[in-house]
């Protein structure tokens, strides 16, 4: 295959309209590095933009600006909020103690709620990804059962040869302090690391798995120190069967 | 000729440069804006709003809809404005590339409601692609932009991925025409549309 053939293909990715096998190829292409066609992909992007500026057309309707910073200041990030200096009379004493109450109830539920529409952001684009991958036709699923100190733990790797895959694990406890998870490919017998993670607080976790080049028979997860290792030294916690 | 076509909507409305070159303020409202500055937010906004409605209104075609596509695509914006990076393109391409991407999911979802919805074709494309003479509207759509410039048969399949949203076997079968032609189309109008901004800007 000649990089005459990615240069087309990357033509038709710039423009959205890649599809089929061609963009399974180009996607790979990308994965494994290619400076070129990541040069060509933002300079036609750029040159896109450029070239849509010029056209013709409508201006936006001003309710939509009213919208969006109604919007973003209801939602408001705490780096956004300036605090203000202000001149308190007495008789404005126990008014400004409601509002100082007010605000700091407000502020914690803010921020309370910010964090948990990150969480659910984040989950949802694991969800989505795990979803991504079981549309491609050439997807299968590997279920890891629990062993050593997890027997309750279980997964499944929902895995794409060529796209890498992505683990849903459950039931299986925090690891402890000083400790992670670690995820491995193994083929002929040689296992590859491939992530360090953690589970949520229901033993929960969704990873992703880079592809393996030389092919997987086996996925595993041991309990390694946090940081990982380059080959396992821990006990295996959850197996794909042989 | 090129100039002309391009200098006077494009100077008031881009403050980005060609080549990656962009005036530092346009990338420093983005980084406030992950920062949640709501002001910068509103600079953002004011700045490149019109260049996104009109790439929205041209896909969706209905106004209303458009103004509600906006206003998920700035909104997605203040929301990932932490994920921007400079090195993959200025924030004009960045916020162009979400609009047209959520413009195309609309367009896609009411064609999912409606089995016999089809993407509407951009004017340019379609007196194009029958080889009919260019009905006025398209007219002033190719002479306004630079896309424009382009030789017909190279400008319609640009047209057909970039504002109708379809793939290239979509295109291939819309204008009967092999696969590897589209490619080559999509490849050589890229280029050409590379160097004509290029060189406006140099």
């Amino acid at each position: 295959m000649t990089h005459e053939t990615m240069e087309l293909h990357a033509a038709a990715y710039t423009l959205g309209a890649l599809d089929g096998d061609d963009l399974v190829e180009f996607e790979r292409h990308l994965a494994a590095g290619c400076a070129r066609c990541e040069t060509f992909l933002r300079d036609s992007g750029q040159a896109l933009a450029a070239a849509h500026a010029a056209a013709p057309g409508g201006t936006p309707p001003a309710t939509v600006r009213a919208a969006l910073m109604a919007r973003a200041a209801a939602h408001s990030r705490p780096a956004a909020r300036v605090p203000r200096r202000r001149t308190w009379t007495w008789m404005l004493a126990p008014v400004a103690a409601m509002v100082v109450g007010a605000l700091a109830t407000s502020l914690y539920l803010a921020d309370r709620y910010e964090r948990l529409r990150d969480r659910l952001a984040e989950e949802t684009d694991a969800m989505r990804r795990v979803v991504d991958l079981l549309r491609e036709p050439g997807t299968r699923v590997v279920t890891l059962a629990g062993a050593g100190p997890a027997p309750q733990a279980h997964a499944r790797v929902v895995w794409h040869d060529t796209n890498g895959g992505q683990i849903v694990v459950s039931g299986l406890p925090a690891a402890p302090h000083g400790k992670a998870y670690e995820l491995w490919t193994i083929r002929g017998g040689t296992p590859s690391p491939a992530g360090v993670f953690s589970v949520d607080e229901a033993g929960r976790a969704i990873v992703r798995i880079p592809p393996a080049s030389a092919g997987v028979d086996v996925f595993a997860v041991t309990l390694e120190p946090a940081q990982g290792v380059p080959a396992p030294t821990g006990p295996i916690v959850l197996a794909s069967p042989r | 000729m090129l100039e002309m076509s391009l200098a006077g909507d494009v100077a008031d409305q881009t403050h980005a440069c060609y080549n990656g070159a962009v005036m530092p303020e346009a990338a420093t409202l983005v980084r406030r804006m992950a920062d949640g500055d709501r002001v910068a937010f509103g600079a953002f906004y004011d700045r490149y709003a019109t260049l996104a409605y009109r790439m929205i209104e041209r896909i969706v075609r209905d106004p209303e809809d458009a103004a509600d596509v906006l206003q998920d695509v700035f909104w997605g914006a203040w929301e990932a404005a932490g994920t921007y990076d400079p090195a993959r393109g200025t924030p004009e391409a960045w916020i162009i590339t979400r609009a047209r991407s959520r413009a195309i999911d609309r367009v896609r979802a009411v064609r999912r409601r409606g089995a016999t919805f089809v993407a509407p074709l951009p004017e340019g494309a379609m007196a194009g692609a029958a080889g009919s003479p260019e009905t006025p509207a398209a007219e002033r759509v190719a002479v306004k932009t630079a896309l424009g410039e382009l030789a017909a048969d190279e400008r319609v399949v640009l047209e057909l991925a970039y504002y109708a949203g379809l793939t290239q076997t979509e295109i291939a079968a819309r204008l009967r025409q092999p696969l590897g032609t589209v490619k080559t189309r999509m490849r050589r109008g890229l280029e050409r549309l590379q160097a004509m901004l290029g060189k406006r800007d140099a």
